[in-house]
């Protein structure tokens, strides 16, 4: 009906895509912040992520109770993060779909 | 504006591809350690590779725990997603979100988690149960692709079987299964690399007698690192492909098998 191709990215593109960025980027996310390889070879150990972080808690100070405590935290700052983007992205199904 | 959208998408296509390109360049070097750009040609990587007791283990290792992972995996992740989409029980969302619970816990959560468990029930330094933590980390995204499948299934086909007179199990086999075979052939393909490529779990859950290959591959990082694990590196590449390419062909058999019935 003679829109534009931006104004049709923006009304009919993006909007329909929506569950599928929110979907992708929740997934993105929860493998981005749990990294442990990639600080562990590329950051030769002097930058660790919250990943590194846990696996020396348990391994080195053998200390399983603030191991699992940063664990948990970590996996709530996950939950809430995919929760908001359910909520956002209005996913539906597994598929990340927007239907029933 | 079209040049910038170029130049962006042949960035992305080059960073994509860089890691795969560099990894088998190298693993073709002549020197006695990895070096980028190699000093010379030469397949002696590869065949040392043959040589390589601990690295040729560790691949069997890892290669059988990816069809483990894989058995598991739709063994489980199929029936579910067929009782998610077609059946719609009560508390589906709260189901679904349940049965992500894979991926939204951190992966060294689930590591350690398993750990506590296996210590405690002596399962440590077996193999098996090593797949079973890695099928639970990544059963979401064989669901995910099933489940795609399945649901872009048209469901009046199934209707459309029962009313020619098909048996549950006849509709199943001969129209369900059909339909959603390209998501359950994607989502193994899938699995399976994340299979045999997966560290973190590894690494915590494996001894000395259970080290999968990438685990080897971090062990031997330290110090000067020998061209034999870019070729190990490369001969993963192969298999990726190899399953990919298989599974692929599967698929146009599938086709051409069931269009001629």
């Amino acid at each position: 009906m003679g829109a534009p191709p931006v104004r049709v990215w923006r009304h009919v593109v993006t909007p329909l895509a929506r569950p599928g960025i929110a979907g992708a980027a929740a997934v993105v996310f929860l493998l981005s912040v749990a990294e442990y390889d990639m600080p562990a070879i590329l950051g030769l150990g002097r930058m660790p992520f919250v990943a590194n972080v846990i696996r020396s808690i348990y391994t080195l100070q053998n200390n399983l109770y603030l191991g699992s405590a940063f664990s948990l935290v970590l996996m709530a700052i996950s939950t809430l993060f995919v929760v908001v983007l359910v909520a956002v992205g209005g996913i539906r199904n597994l598929r990340g779909g927007s239907d029933g | 504006m079209g040049r910038v959208v170029r130049a962006a998408l042949a960035g992305v296509l080059t960073l994509v591809a860089l890691p795969m390109l560099v990894v088998v360049v190298a693993s073709f070097s002549a020197g006695e350690t990895l070096s980028f750009p190699p000093a010379g040609f030469s397949l002696r990587p590869y065949l040392e590779l043959l040589d390589d007791e601990v690295i040729r283990v560790a691949l069997a290792r890892s290669l059988f725990v990816g069809v483990l992972v894989v058995a598991l995996a739709v063994t489980a992740g199929v029936p579910a997603s067929i009782a998610l989409v077609r059946y719609r029980p009560r508390f589906r969302l709260g189901l679904t979100a349940y049965l992500l619970l894979g991926i939204t816990t951190p992966l060294i959560s689930t590591a350690f988690a398993f750990l506590v468990i296996y210590t405690r029930t002596g399962l440590i330094g077996r193999l098996w149960p090593i797949a079973v933590a890695i099928t639970v980390a990544n059963l979401p995204f064989l669901m995910f692709s099933v489940s795609s499948a399945l649901a872009s299934l048209d469901p009046h086909l199934e209707e459309a079987a029962a009313t020619l007179g098909a048996e549950r199990v006849q509709t199943f086999l001969f129209v369900t299964l059909p339909g959603m075979a390209p998501g359950i052939l994607s989502g193994t393909i899938m699995i399976f690399v994340l299979g045999i490529s997966e560290f973190l779990i590894s690494l915590i859950l494996s001894t000395v007698a259970t080290q999968t290959l990438p685990v080897a591959i971090f062990g031997s990082l330290r110090g000067p690192v020998p061209p034999t694990l870019a070729a190990a590196a490369g001969l993963y590449i192969v298999i990726a492909f190899a399953v990919v390419g298989v599974l692929t062909s599967l698929r146009t058999t599938e086709q051409f098998f069931y269009r001629n019935d």
